[in-house]
């Protein structure tokens, strides 16, 4: 009877702890892509002011879905062409943002899903 | 007797060690998951010390560009951040409010770049000038001799949205509502709430036939090398909802590079051109039918039906 009361200690233990266990740790490439989404897309998609004409989308779980909110598959080269070029209201990052920057942060948005 | 039951004691002590093996097993593994839950905490449930293990601290050069006491930032234009992140120019919270005080547009400094992992915040400290911005500028910012309220508007050449050169003194004998965007603007509460605003008082002034024939708007570009007519005619059509008759009545236009400082200051605009970066005031001024200043609004925080109302005060026959 007590090896079955530990027993059922150990599993329930295990499912408690499993989720945080699993929990990835940002690597360097989405620990930079963190902060420069903080800095470059936040005050936007995760803080924009009442008054603008279109309210950004959020971005959590963007690559969950299998269109991004234009209707174009969510792909990575989808997600750094509207990064880049701009999107109707959301604007071109040409020339602000690096290759790598770019990358980064459709890492960090990947880490967010 | 005994030889019989002895492979059945056998069988029941093998039976009770596989028991005992599973069950082992399964504390065993139960433990391990334990042990590895523990090293990654939420940061509620770290401790102030632990906290203080989990900040990187990356050098960081630069140039402060400008300070923003109310948010405790600065922006800078930094170099390389080793193993963080290449040069550009961003803004940073300061830790200690304090050394904000100390700074100046323009200042090269050295200071700590602290990046929290637990929740990516991250923040400058240990600020040091290296070297102090030369007396009388403000990190490259264009001062104007803006026009003041009654003064007449002078004559420029602009190019609109559809390549059409236009002259500012053709809209003499309308409401000039005039405000300076770029189309990569960033900041929310700039460029892309200006016009938004705009969008706004255009439906408004449209709604009211007399009211609409008497007025025109102007977004004017403070990026004229990346804001083509082409790039300002696709940002113009995502504000009107895609209908380009709108261009009519809202006109997006561009200067020559060589003439914008010229008409900012104009206009009464700051602004400072980093690469691809514009730091710059936000002011939007309403020309009278003869070609003078009749009211300005700095910043952004106006309503849209505030100055149609003032718009409307002015043009005979319109409803309001």
């Amino acid at each position: 009877m007590l090896k079955q009361n530990l027993a059922r200690i150990c599993l329930m233990t295990m499912l408690l702890f499993f989720p945080t266990a699993c929990k990835k740790q940002l690597g360097q490439d989405e620990l930079q892509g963190a902060a420069l989404y903080r800095t470059h897309c936040s005050a936007c998609h995760d803080d924009a002011p009442e008054g603008l004409l279109k309210t950004p989308p959020r971005l959590e779980g963007i690559f969950r879905h299998p269109n991004l909110p234009d209707g174009v598959p969510a792909t990575d080269d989808a997600v750094r062409s509207v990064i880049l070029q701009g999107l109707r209201t959301m604007p071109a990052f040409d020339g602000r943002l690096q290759e790598q920057e770019v990358r980064s942060i459709i890492a960090y948005l990947h880490s967010k899903n | 007797m005994k030889s019989h039951e002895e492979p059945c004691s056998f069988q029941s002590a093998l039976d009770r060690s596989w028991r005992s093996t599973r069950l082992l097993t399964l504390i065993v593994t139960g433990f391990l998951m334990l042990c590895a839950a523990i090293p990654t905490p939420t940061a509620a449930q770290l401790t102030e010390s632990q906290q203080a293990a989990t900040v990187k601290r990356y050098p960081l050069r630069g140039k402060v560009l400008s300070i923003q006491l109310s948010k405790q930032q600065i922006t800078v234009q930094h170099e390389d951040i080793p193993g963080f992140m290449p040069g550009m120019t961003m803004p940073f919270h300061v830790k200690d409010a304090s050394a904000l005080k100390r700074l100046a547009p323009g200042d090269q400094i050295s200071a700590v770049l602290l990046v929290r992992t637990a929740d990516e915040s991250y923040e400058v400290d240990e600020i040091r000038v290296l070297r102090p911005a030369a007396a009388g500028t403000s990190g490259g910012a264009v001062q104007g001799h803006p026009l003041q309220l009654g003064d007449s508007l002078p004559d420029a050449v602009l190019t609109n949205q559809d390549n059409k050169s236009v002259h500012l003194s053709s809209y003499r004998g309308k409401l000039l509502l005039v405000t300076f965007i770029y189309t990569r603007c960033p900041m929310p509460t700039a460029c892309p709430m200006i016009t938004s605003h705009f969008a706004r008082v255009h439906a408004l002034l449209s709604a009211d036939a007399k009211l609409a024939a008497q007025s025109h708007l102007l977004s004017i570009t403070l990026d004229p090398t990346y804001d083509t007519p082409q790039v300002l005619r696709r940002f113009g059509l995502a504000y009107l909802h895609d209908h380009p008759e709108g261009f009519a009545h809202w006109e997006f236009l561009r200067s020559e590079p060589a003439e914008l400082q010229k008409l900012a200051s104009t206009f009464g605009l700051e602004y400072h051109q980093e690469d691809h970066q514009i730091l710059h005031t936000v002011r939007t001024l309403l020309i009278d039918k003869n070609g003078r200043v009749l009211r300005t609004w700095d910043g952004s925080s106006w309503k849209p039906q505030e100055i149609v109302d003032v718009m409307a005060s002015a043009a005979p026959g319109a409803k309001r």
